[in-house]
C-alpha cells in the first residue's frame, strides 16, 4: 500500500530537526520585545506591537491552514471545480476585512477592548448580547481548531504509512504528543511566539507549494494531461469548468465564508494586535496574496491524477486528507518531504495556537468576569489554562468526526460565527440597531442555520454524517449561511424598527468619532 | 462617514462583481499550460485585488 512514497529514515529526521527549530522559535518568541505575560493583553493580543509584516503573517498564518493544506483539496478532489470558491473567498474576505477592522481597531484603542464582544457590551448596553457574541465565537471555533487536528493527522498518518506502519494507534500517540508540545507553546509565549514561529512556517509552506507544483508539472505531466485523466478515472465529477447549475451554490459558499472570516475571534484577536491602524490596513491589503498559494494547492487535487501510486493512497485508505502529503511524498525526495510535511504539521499547529488563545480570551472576559471579578494575574492564567482545555475539547472532536467531512466542520462554523455579523460589523456603521432585536435575530440566525443543516443532512439526504452545508432552491443549491443570516438580519431591522416606533432611542457611550479617530490620550499613554 | 470607508467599501463591491461574472471567466479556453482559463482568471483577479485593496489602504482614515 505504501509503495511510492519517499519516505524513510532522513524524512523523519528532517521533520525532527525542523521541528526542534520550530519549538525554539516559539518558545524564544515569549522573550522577544518581551512584554508582562502575566497581563492578557500581552499574553493575547501581542501588547498590541506588532508592525505590518507581522499583522500580514499572523493573519496569513490563518490562510495557510490544514483547510487549505487538507480540506479544500479534498474536497476539490472529490466534488470539482466548485471548491475552487476558495479564491474568490480570500479576495472577498480581506476587503470585508479592511472595510471593519479599522473601524473595530480604533474602538478598541480608545476603550481598552480586547475581545469583539467587549465592544459590543459596550455598544448595545447588553449583557446578554455580548455574551452571546462570546459564546458564539467559541463554538464556532472548536470546529476550525478540530479541522487544524484533522490536518496534523493526515500528515502522521501519511509519514507513518510510507515508514511501513499503518497502525491507528501511532497516529494517535504521535498526535497526542504533539498536542502537548503546542500546549506547552502556547502557553508560555503567546500570541507573539505564535507569530515569529508563523513566520518560519509560512517561508517553509511557500517553498512546498512551490517545489511541489514544478516538479509535477515538469516530470508528471501538465493540467491537461490531469484534467484527461480526471475525466477518465471520475467521468462524473466537473473540472474543467463549472457548472452553470452550481453558480449559485459557488457564489453563496464565497460570500457566506467571506462573511465569517473576520468574525472568528482569532481574526479579530490578530487585527487588534496590530501596532496602528495604518499598519493594519496595509498589512489586510496585502494578504489575498497569500490566496495565490491557496489557489495553487488546491490544485494538487487536480494534479494528483498526474501521479499514480499518490491517487492509489487516496483510494485505498479512501481518506481524502491524504491528497497534499500523499503528493508530496510520491514526487519530491525524502529529505523534501520531512521539510514539506514538517511545513503541513505546524501548518495544523501554528492556527490551532492562535485560535485557542482568541477562544480563551473571549471566554476569560466576556463569559466568566461577566459573572466574577478577577485581578489582572488571574484572568492571564484563566486565559492559559483555558487555552489549554478548549484545545483538548478540540482534539476529542477528531476522534468523533470522520476526516473526510472535515471541510463541512468549517462551513458549519461559518454558519453559527456569521450570526454575530449585525451586532459585531453592521454596529460598527449604525447605532440604529436595538440590542433586544439584535439578540432575537442572532438566536433565529442560529436555529434556523443550524436547523437547516441538521435538516438537509440528515431528514432530506438520511447521510449518517454532516456531508453537505448546501439547501436546494430553484436557482440551484445555497449555502444555508446566507438564508440563516438573511432571516436573522430581517428580525434584527424589523424589530429596531418596531422599538424605534414605540419610543426606544439609541444608546450612545460610544461616539462616531470614537470609531474614526484615535483620542490623544490613548497615544501618549503608548509612548510613554 | 470618511472617504476611506467610501473607497474601500467601493472597492469591495468591484471585487465581487470580478468575481460574479460567470460568463466571462467561466470557460475553458485560453489554456496556460493546459490549466483552463476559470483557474487562471480568477488567480490572477487576486494579484489583481491585492493591487486595489493596497491602493485603498494608503487613503488616510
Amino acid at each position: 500500500m505504501a509503495t511510492g512514497l519517499n519516505i524513510d529514515v532522513v524524512t523523519v529526521a528532517v521533520f525532527i530537526i525542523l521541528f526542534a527549530i520550530f519549538a525554539f522559535l516559539g518558545f524564544y518568541g515569549s522573550k522577544w520585545r518581551k512584554g508582562d505575560l502575566s497581563k492578557l493583553d500581552e499574553w493575547g493580543l501581542g501588547g498590541r506591537r506588532l508592525g505590518w509584516l507581522l499583522v500580514w503573517f499572523l493573519l496569513g498564518a490563518d490562510l495557510f491552514t490544514a483547510y487549505t493544506f487538507i480540506a479544500v483539496p479534498s474536497a476539490y478532489l472529490a466534488t470539482g471545480s466548485l471548491y475552487f470558491f476558495a479564491v474568490p473567498y480570500v479576495a472577498w474576505g480581506f476587503g470585508l476585512a479592511m472595510l471593519t477592522m479599522p473601524r473595530l481597531w480604533t474602538v478598541a484603542k480608545n476603550k481598552g477592548y480586547v475581545t469583539a464582544a467587549d465592544y459590543v457590551k459596550d455598544r448595545f448596553n447588553s449583557r446578554p448580547l455580548a455574551i452571546a457574541v462570546a459564546l458564539t465565537g467559541a463554538v464556532a471555533e472548536l470546529p476550525y481548531i478540530a479541522l487544524q487536528i484533522v490536518g496534523m493527522q493526515a500528515v502522521l498518518g501519511v509519514l507513518l504509512l510510507g515508514l511501513g506502519v499503518s497502525s491507528k494507534m501511532d497516529t494517535e500517540i504521535a498526535l497526542i504528543l504533539a498536542f502537548i508540545v503546542l500546549a506547552a507553546f502556547t502557553f508560555t509565549s503567546g500570541l507573539r511566539g505564535a507569530a515569529l514561529s508563523g513566520v518560519y512556517k509560512d517561508i517553509l509552506v511557500w517553498i512546498t507549494v512551490i517545489a511541489t507544483i514544478a516538479v509535477v508539472l515538469t516530470h508528471y505531466g501538465n493540467f491537461a494531461t490531469a484534467l484527461a485523466n480526471a475525466h477518465a478515472i471520475k467521468p462524473k465529477v466537473d473540472y474543467l469548468t463549472l457548472p452553470p447549475k452550481l453558480y449559485l451554490a459557488y457564489w453563496s459558499l464565497a460570500l457566506g465564508s467571506t462573511f465569517a472570516l473576520y468574525l472568528y475571534p482569532h481574526a479579530i484577536n490578530g487585527s487588534l494586535s496590530s501596532q496602528d491602524r495604518e499598519k493594519l490596513k496595509l498589512g489586510t491589503a496585502l494578504l489575498p496574496v497569500y490566496g495565490i498559494g491557496l489557489a495553487l494547492i488546491t490544485l494538487f487535487g487536480l494534479l494528483i491524477f498526474n501521479v499514480k501510486s499518490a491517487l492509489n493512497v487516496v483510494l485505498s485508505t479512501s481518506n481524502g486528507a491524504f491528497t497534499v502529503p500523499a503528493l508530496v511524498a510520491a514526487t519530491t525526495p525524502d529529505w523534501f518531504v520531512g521539510l514539506a510535511f514538517l511545513a503541513i504539521f505546524i501548518g495544523g499547529l501554528v492556527p490551532a495556537a492562535i485560535m485557542s488563545i482568541g477562544v480563551a480570551n473571549l471566554f476569560t472576559r466576556n463569559v466568566v468576569e461577566e459573572f466574577t471579578k478577577l485581578s489582572p494575574t488571574n484572568e492571564a492564567r484563566l486565559a492559559k489554562i483555558l487555552s489549554m482545555l478548549f484545545k483538548f475539547i478540540a482534539l476529542a472532536f477528531v476522534f468523533i468526526v470522520p476526516a473526510t467531512y472535515a471541510i463541512q466542520l468549517q462551513l458549519l462554523g461559518g454558519i453559527i460565527i456569521t450570526q454575530t455579523l449585525p451586532a459585531v460589523f453592521l454596529s460598527l456603521f449604525t447605532n440604529k440597531l436595538e440590542k433586544n432585536s439584535t439578540l432575537a435575530g442572532w438566536l433565529a440566525g442560529v436555529i434556523s442555520g443550524v436547523g437547516l443543516v441538521i435538516y438537509v443532512n440528515f431528514y432530506v439526504n438520511h447521510s449518517t454524517s454532516l456531508a453537505t452545508s448546501l439547501f436546494k432552491t430553484p436557482f440551484g443549491p445555497i449555502y444555508i449561511n446566507l438564508i440563516a443570516l438573511g432571516i436573522n438580519l430581517l428580525i434584527t431591522v424589523v424589530g429596531s424598527l418596531v422599538a424605534y416606533l414605540v419610543g426606544w432611542r439609541p444608546y450612545t457611550t460610544i461616539s462616531a468619532k470614537d470609531l474614526e479617530e484615535v483620542k490623544p490620550s490613548t497615544i501618549s499613554k503608548q509612548e510613554k | 462617514m470618511n472617504k476611506y470607508y467610501l473607497a474601500i467599501f467601493l472597492a469591495l463591491v468591484v471585487d465581487i462583481i470580478l468575481y460574479s461574472v460567470f460568463p466571462i471567466f467561466n470557460n475553458k479556453e485560453p489554456t496556460l499550460d493546459g490549466l483552463p482559463f476559470f483557474y487562471i482568471y480568477q488567480t490572477i483577479m487576486l494579484a489583481v485585488t491585492t493591487l486595489i485593496y493596497l491602493i485603498v489602504a494608503y487613503i488616510k482614515g
